[in-house]
């Protein structure tokens, strides 16, 4: 149960957000302040799940709110390196394949959602 | 002892564990999975268990004004769950959100989770139980 905690980096050309700890309702406004503040300020960024042990309706929320606050920008928001249960809530509830860099191919002069 | 209530004998009694505001939310994670694995669960649907209770704990405290109980047990071939709160019952029975739609997709999670979702009113309120078959 380790704490919940958004690590912003700037790498070539994107954002890189690495998230850790529990994405639920108790952390919700944190998780969604971080993501929007990353989208406002570049068109690419990569949300890192690696150290996330828990994501649910809530953290998912925040997610795509960003992703379409990213689209509505004319950007992008991907999400890299879930595990265990949270890789089966983002597959069961389709929202991996949207936010997956993979799933999209590779098309970086796109960018736009069908 | 031998009372006619008495449950099967391969039944165990349910652990119980409250919750009130948000930040109770990941104590009552880590029950679940706790007892869930004691109870045979392997770990993954352990996991995916404790993700269905922390939607149905959380939907009870977006939506009833007060917080509620959580049961978990055994009985033969699976692991049932029950979320106990003052509130009405969800509506279970809706299809997945699009993926790009920010809300709406607590209950249809739970019910992608277990293998058979019930639901019971009475006047103290909802009682909503989970089933992990092992």
């Amino acid at each position: 149960m380790a704490e919940f905690a958004a690590t912003i980096s700037e790498g070539p050309g994107h954002i890189r957000v690495a998230l850790a700890g529990d994405c639920d309702l108790a952390v919700r406004d944190q998780l969604s302040e971080a993501l929007l503040a990353a989208v406002s300020r570049c068109e690419t960024v990569v949300v890192d799940l690696t150290a996330v042990d828990f994501l649910d309706s809530s953290g998912l929320h925040g997610l795509v709110a960003a992703h379409r606050a990213a689209i509505a920008r004319g950007g992008r928001l991907f999400v890299e390196n879930p595990t265990g249960s949270v890789a089966a809530v983002l597959d069961l509830t389709g929202v991996g394949g949207l936010l997956s860099r993979n799933g999209q191919g590779h098309d970086p002069a796109g960018g736009e959602d069908r | 002892m031998t009372a006619p209530a008495d449950p099967p004998a391969a039944a165990t009694r349910p652990a119980e564990k409250a919750y009130d505001e948000p930040g109770d939310l990941a104590p009552v994670r880590e029950f679940v999975r706790t007892e869930s694995a004691a109870l045979g669960l392997p770990r993954l649907r352990g996991d995916l268990l404790t993700v269905a209770v922390s939607e149905l704990a959380t939907n009870t405290l977006q939506h009833t004004g007060g917080g509620g109980r959580v049961l978990i047990w055994a009985e033969p071939g699976r692991v049932l769950c029950e979320i106990l709160d003052h509130g009405t019952p969800p509506s279970f029975g809706r299809a997945m959100p699009a993926a790009d739609q920010p809300r709406g997709r607590g209950l249809a999670i739970v019910e992608r989770i277990c293998d058979e979702v019930s639901v019971s009113t009475g006047p103290e309120g909802t009682a909503i139980c989970l089933t992990m078959l092992l």
